[in-house]
């Protein structure tokens, strides 16, 4: 029998999953004739082996749950989409670098997050949902997913204007902006010294929860300096940093519309 | 059709005579009748509902639930599977080296970004490539490289 390929979207809907806890990630997979088994796995997090119609997805047993069900459905990921031009793929531990545009691997991350956090559920239970970092730990707690994942997931499809940011080494590596966020709002390569991340950066402390912030710290547009955002920021224990910034007040976002 | 005995039949028939009453009487009068009864008519409402919801959830997770038992059981089929691979961890390495040799192609597959030098691939990892590559029908490989 040759195994399905369909999108995360389809497979929710084909299965019938209605609920958070209804996303069992190993009956998806076997449904899509890929077999999840967890072992000692080194230097890696996951990875897989398959011919034409079977795959057997390896995920690292040490990992953490959210993890492990991320890994599997990225895996799966590469399943639906690369199957016949990689027989194998290898899944990095440092998922939350893996998120840059240029990745190759963002095509099955994407997979993933819409496996895992589907739209037709998540929408609903981020509605209203404030765009912090305890805002995005519940919801990844519902859904049993990373907070790098989740928290990409809540600004994207969150009520609010806010825009993630991934830190490595005191540089900007990647970042995900919100729809209601104008392009011209893109964050600086480096925050400046007026920003919870560059504290984290040079104390080393790890959450000091969400403060207010000028925008002109994180941002490079010209008029910056007249705004606040929200900023919620976690220094991760390999020195990289995760930051949420939320237009909790949404002056800034209003004049640049208006001034269009 | 399935057959039913006299009494099923006569159940059936009461239970229908009783839908067909209700049905037909007027909203007031049921209404009435609940209350008397002390009956929560939004109550029994939601527990209709919450029984065709999760009646209808059953019918629409089917796949999934079979999947899930599929699931099940392909794992426990991975555990017996024998694979017939060399006893000593040497003789394993020497074989995927052979097999990586033959088929450069799978040179990709086993070298990937994490583990680029064959020596960084521990006794576990060799081990298990070869087993899920054998299981996968990847691997048409003799017992042992020495046989081949």
């Amino acid at each position: 029998m040759t195994a399905p390929r369909m999108s995360a979207d389809n497979l929710i809907k084909e299965l019938g999953i209605s609920e958070p806890e209804d996303i069992d990630v190993e009956a998806i997979a076997q449904y899509c004739n890929a077999t999840v088994v967890y072992e000692h796995l080194t230097g890696c997090e996951a990875r897989i082996v398959g011919n034409a119609d079977r795959a057997i997805i390896t995920v690292n047993s040490d990992s953490r749950r959210g993890r492990q069900r991320f890994s599997a459905a990225h895996e799966l990921g590469h399943w639906m989409y690369d199957r016949n031009q990689v027989g194998f793929s290898c899944t990095n531990s440092l998922f939350r670098s893996q998120w840059g545009a240029a990745n190759p691997e963002r095509g099955a991350n994407q997979f993933a997050a819409d496996l895992l956090l589907p739209l037709t559920i998540f929408s609903s239970y981020a509605y209203s949902r404030a765009i912090t970092l305890q805002g995005a730990r519940e919801l990844a707690h519902k859904f049993d997913t990373s907070l790098a994942a989740t928290a990409i997931r809540l600004v994207q499809h969150g009520s609010f204007p806010a825009m993630v940011v991934y830190l490595s080494h005191g540089r900007r590596k990647w970042f995900v902006a919100g729809p209601d966020v104008p392009s011209v709002l893109s964050p600086r390569e480096i925050p400046s010294n007026r920003t919870v991340a560059w504290d984290l950066m040079q104390v080393g402390s790890n959450e000091p929860g969400p403060i207010t912030v000028q925008a002109d710290g994180w941002l490079t547009h010209p008029e910056a300096e007249k705004y606040e955002l929200l900023e919620d920021s976690v220094r991760f224990r390999d020195g990289s940093i995760l930051s949420l910034l939320w237009w909790k007040n949404e002056k800034q976002i209003i004049d640049l519309i208006e001034d269009d | 059709m399935p057959k039913f005995d006299k009494h099923e039949e006569a159940v059936m028939r009461l239970m229908f005579g009783l839908a067909d009453s209700i049905e037909e009487a007027p909203a007031a009068e049921i209404l009435e009748e609940a209350e008397k009864s002390g009956v929560s008519l939004l109550d029994e409402a939601e527990e209709v509902r919450s029984v065709l919801r999760s009646a209808g959830r059953s019918y629409l997770q089917r796949k999934l639930v079979e999947s899930r038992a599929a699931y099940e059981t392909a794992l426990v089929g991975l555990q017996k599977e024998s694979c017939d691979l060399p006893e000593s961890a040497e003789e394993r390495r020497h074989l995927l080296q052979g097999v990586l040799r033959e088929r450069p192609q799978f040179q990709e597959i086993v070298m990937t970004a994490q583990h680029r030098e064959f020596g960084e691939l521990t006794d576990e990892d060799v081990t298990s490539f070869l087993r899920q590559l054998k299981i996968l029908g990847l691997l048409d490989m003799p017992a042992s490289p020495t046989n081949k």
